[in-house]
C-alpha cells in the first residue's frame, strides 16, 4: 500500500474550508500569571571550576579553529572506504595544526609513552557506529608517529558494544580494548559475591554530583553501575590513559545534535540514566569541565563519513546518511557547533524542520561559559577542504 | 454541505471514545512459529533498564510509556534480520512511537493497521507493540523476508491496534496512517515534529495528534488534568472563559475548541 496523497490533498482541502468557516468571535486576551518554569536540579560543577586549568586543558591548543574535510569517494555502497578516510584525516591534520609532516601534526597532540584512550562511539550498534575505517586510520597515523599500539586503548562505557560493533582484538591486534561496563564469559555483570564487575571501574574520587536521583532496578543497575545523586568517572579515564582522542559520531538528537560533547560526557560518568530528563545539556558541559576530561582530551575527530539525521542517538536505517566528512579540532564545542550546522541543513533538506532550533545549541552556550571552547559561529575559524 | 465541510464539522463536533485496553502476552517468536528462521540468542529489557540496550534513545521510549523489549537476530531466507519488539503500555503509546519513527515509507503493506516499510527496515505498530525489522543490504527478497517475520510476529498480537476517533473525529484512517504524530512529550515532538516544540514549551501532562496538510495544522490535545490545561493556556495567554464547546478563532490565529473537559482542538493556518 503506498501512501495516499489524494486523501491526503483532498484533507487539506478540509482543513483550509474549516478554518474559513470557523472564523466566528475572537477570543480575547487576558493578562495571566507569569509562566513559572521549573527550576533546575543544582550539581557541584562549582567544584571542577575551582581546579586550576593548564595547558593542556579543553579548548586545547587550536581553540576555535575547525577544519572540516568533505569527500564523495568516502563512502561507497553505504561503507567507509579506509583509504579515503586515512586521506581525509591527514589532510585534516596537516591543515589543523599548520604542519608539513603528518607525524609533526600528530606529536603535536601525543607523544610516545604516553597511553592514548581512543573514546569511540558504537552505542547504536553496527548500523550506525564510530567506523573502522576512522579508527583504523588513526590508529595508522598514530603508530606511523611512533606511538606503540601497546600504548593505545579503544574505550568506551560498554564492553558488550564495543565487541558487537568489532571493537575486539582480532580486529584491532595489539590494541587494548576497554569499556567500563563489564560482562563475564557466560554474560553476567555480576560476580561470584553479587557484585558488579564495573564497581571496581570507577573511581569514586571524580564524581559528577546532580540532585536527581538515580533509582533503578536490578536489571536496570548493571548498565548504571550506581544510583543515587553521584555519577562516577570510569578509571578509564582517571587512571588508565593519560590523553584522549575522542572520536564521535555525526548524529541527531532531535533537532540538536550528539557529537564530541555528548559522546564524552555520556561515555565517562556512571548512573547517567537519571541525566538525560533534567540535565541533558548541563551534563554535556559540565562533566567535561571536570579535569579527567578537560584536561585529557587533546584532539577530536568526527566520524562525518556516515551519520544520521533523525531518530539519533540509536540507528533507523531510513535517517542513516552519508555525510561524506571528517571534522577535526582541538576544541570539542567548535566542532559540535560546525557538527550541529551539517546536521540541520540535512533535516532543513528533509523537511523535518524549517529552521534551526536556538534552544539546540544551549550545551554549546554553557560549555562556552565555562570555557571548553567556542560556540559562537562567528568566532569559529572554519576551515574546508573537498577532496572528491 | 459538500463532504469536506460536513467532515470537518464532524471533526470538529463529535463526542470522543475510548482506547481499547492492554492486553498481557508478549508477542515473541521462534523456530516453531518461522521454522526456517535461525534465533540468535534474544536480549530483553524491562523498564529502565532499556537505557541498556539504546542509551538515551530510552528516554524516548520511557516518555511515551515503555513496558518490555525483546532483541534478536534472525537468519532467515539467506539474510539477518535484526527484529526488536518494544511493547509499550498501550495502543497509543505504541502508535506514537511508531509515528515519529517512520519516514517516507515505501510501502504500507497490510499487516497491520500501521506499517512502514523502506528498503532497509520494516516498522510495524499492533496493538501495544512496536515491531522494527532492519535489515543491511536493501535487497527485494530483504524486503519479503522481512515481511515474513513481522507477519508471524503479528499473528500472536491479539489486541486491536490504536483508534483515533477520539483524537479526530471523523477523519479517515488512511490519512492517521500516513501523516499523524503522536506526542506525550518533549522528545517525541523533537523526533516528530519539531515545529511545534516552541508551542508546547514548559507544557505538561498531554498528549498531543498533530495532523499537517498544506494549508492547516490540526492539534488535538488532551491533558492529564485541569492544571496542566491551564498551564496550557495561561502559556498562550487565553482566556479560558472564551474556550468552550464551540470553535472560536483567536487573534493569534488558531481556532479553538473543546472537544471534552481536558481536550482541545486547534485548527492552525499555515
Amino acid at each position: 500500500m503506498k501512501e495516499n496523497s489524494l486523501d491526503r490533498r483532498k484533507f487539506c482541502t478540509i482543513l483550509g474550508a474549516g478554518s474559513a468557516a470557523l472564523a466566528v468571535k475572537p477570543l480575547t486576551l487576558f493578562a495571566s500569571e507569569p509562566f513559572q518554569v521549573q527550576e533546575k536540579p543544582s550539581t557541584n560543577i562549582g567544584d571542577a571550576t575551582k581546579i586550576p586549568r593548564n595547558s593542556l586543558s579543553m579548548p586545547g591548543k587550536f581553540p576555535g579553529k575547525v577544519v572540516h574535510i568533505k569527500n564523495s569517494k568516502a563512502v561507497v555502497n553505504d561503507k567507509p572506504v579506509e583509504q579515503e578516510a586515512y586521506m581525509m584525516i591527514e589532510k585534516a591534520m596537516l591543515e589543523l595544526t599548520g604542519q608539513k609532516s603528518l607525524k609533526k601534526a600528530w606529536r603535536s597532540f601525543v607523544n610516545p609513552g604516553e597511553i592514548i584512550g581512543l573514546k569511540v562511539n558504537p552505542s547504536a550498534g553496527k548500523l550506525l557506529t564510530t567506523s573502522h575505517a576512522v579508527v583504523k586510520s588513526v590508529v595508522r597515523q598514530l603508530t606511523e608517529s611512533g606511538i606503540d599500539k601497546k600504548n593505545i586503548i579503544i574505550w568506551d562505557r560498554r564492553g558488550i558494544e564495543l565487541i558487537d560493533t568489532g571493537f575486539n582484538s582480532e580486529n584491532y591486534r595489539g590494541i587494548k580494548i576497554m569499556g567500563t561496563e563489564q560482562q563475564d564469559e557466560k554474560g553476567s555483570y555480576f560476580n561470584k559475591d553479587g557484585k558488579l564487575y564495573s564497581e571496581g571501574n570507577i573511581d569514586k574520587e571524580w564524581f559528577y554530583w546532580a540532585d536527581v536521583d538515580g533509582v533503578y532496578d536490578s536489571k536496570t543497575m548493571q548498565y548504571m553501575v550506581n544510583g543515587g545523586k553521584y555519577s562516577y568517572f570510569s578509571k578509564i579515564v582517571t587512571k588508565e590513559v593519560d590523553k584522549i582522542i575522542n572520536i564521535p559520531i555525526l548524529k541527531n538528537v532531535g533537532g540538536s545534535i550528539t557529537n564530541a560533547m555528548k559522546n564524552l560526557a555520556f561515555g565517562s560518568v556512571s548512573n547517567t540514566g537519571r541525566l538525560h530528563a533534567k540535565l541533558l545539556n548541563d551534563t554535556c558541559a559540565e562533566v567535561c569541565a571536570f579535569p579527567p576530561l578537560r584536561d585529557k582530551v587533546v584532539l577530536n575527530i568526527c566520524d562525518g563519513l556516515r551519520g544520521c539525521f533523525n531518530g539519533g542517538p540509536g540507528a533507523n536505517p531510513q535517517f542513516i546518511c552519508n555525510y561524506n566528512s571528517i571534522l577535526a579540532s582541538s576544541d570539542p564545542v567548535a566542532m559540535d557547533r560546525i557538527a550541529y550546522d551539517i546536521i540541520a541543513e540535512k533535516r532543513i533538506a528533509e523537511g523535518l524542520q524549517k529552521s534551526a532550533s536556538p534552544d539546540s545549541l544551549t550545551f554549546l552556550a554553557m560549555s562556552s561559559n565555562l570555557g571548553l571552547g567556542v560556540s559562537d559561529k562567528e568566532k569559529i575559524d572554519l576551515k574546508v577542504f573537498d577532496l572528491s | 454541505m459538500n463532504k469536506f465541510t460536513f467532515l470537518l464539522f464532524f471533526l470538529l463536533s463529535h463526542s470522543i471514545n475510548c482506547f481499547p485496553q492492554i492486553s498481557g502476552t508478549f508477542p515473541t517468536i521462534d523456530k516453531s512459529d518461522l521454522p526456517d528462521g535461525k534465533f540468535q540468542p534474544a536480549r530483553t529489557f524491562t523498564g529502565a533498564s532499556l537505557f541498556g540496550y539504546i542509551d538515551g534513545g530510552a528516554e524516548l521510549y520511557l516518555e511515551y510509556g515503555f513496558s518490555a523489549a525483546w532483541i534478536s537476530e534472525i537468519g532467515f531466507m539467506g539474510g539477518k534480520y535484526k527484529t526488536e519488539i518494544f511493547r509499550m503500555n498501550g495502543p497509543e503509546e505504541a502508535f506514537g512511537i511508531f509515528s515519529v519513527s517512520k519516514y517516507r515509507c515505501r510501502n504500507m503493506p497490510p499487516i497491520s493497521s500501521y506499517t512502514c516499510q523502506t528498503r532497509y527496515q520494516l516498522q510495524i505498530c499492533a496493538g501495544s507493540c512496536y515491531i522494527s525489522i532492519v535489515n543491511s543490504s536493501g535487497r527485494e527478497t530483504d524486503s519479503i523476508a522481512s515481511l515474513r517475520i513481522g507477519e508471524a510476529i503479528v499473528h500472536k498480537i491479539t489486541e486491536p491496534s490504536a483508534g483515533f476517533s477520539n483524537y479526530l473525529p471523523g477523519v479517515q484512517t488512511e490519512i492517521i496512517r500516513s501523516n499523524a504524530i503522536l506526542a506525550k512529550g518533549k522528545l517525541g515532538l523533537m523526533n516528530g515534529a519539531p515545529d511545534w516544540e516552541d508551542y508546547f514549551k514548559d507544557a505538561t501532562g498531554y498528549s498531543v495528534v498533530i495532523l499537517s496538510g498544506n494549508e492547516n495544522t490540526v492539534l488535538s490535545v488532551k491533558f492529564k488534568t485541569r492544571e496542566d490545561l491551564a498551564k496550557f493556556e495561561s502559556k498562550h495567554s487565553w482566556n479560558p472563559e472564551n474556550i468552550s464547546i464551540a470553535p472560536n478563532k483567536l487573534l493569534s490565529g488558531e481556532t479553538v475548541r473543546k472537544l471534552s473537559e481536558n481536550h482541545l482542538l486547534i485548527v492552525i493556518p499555515k
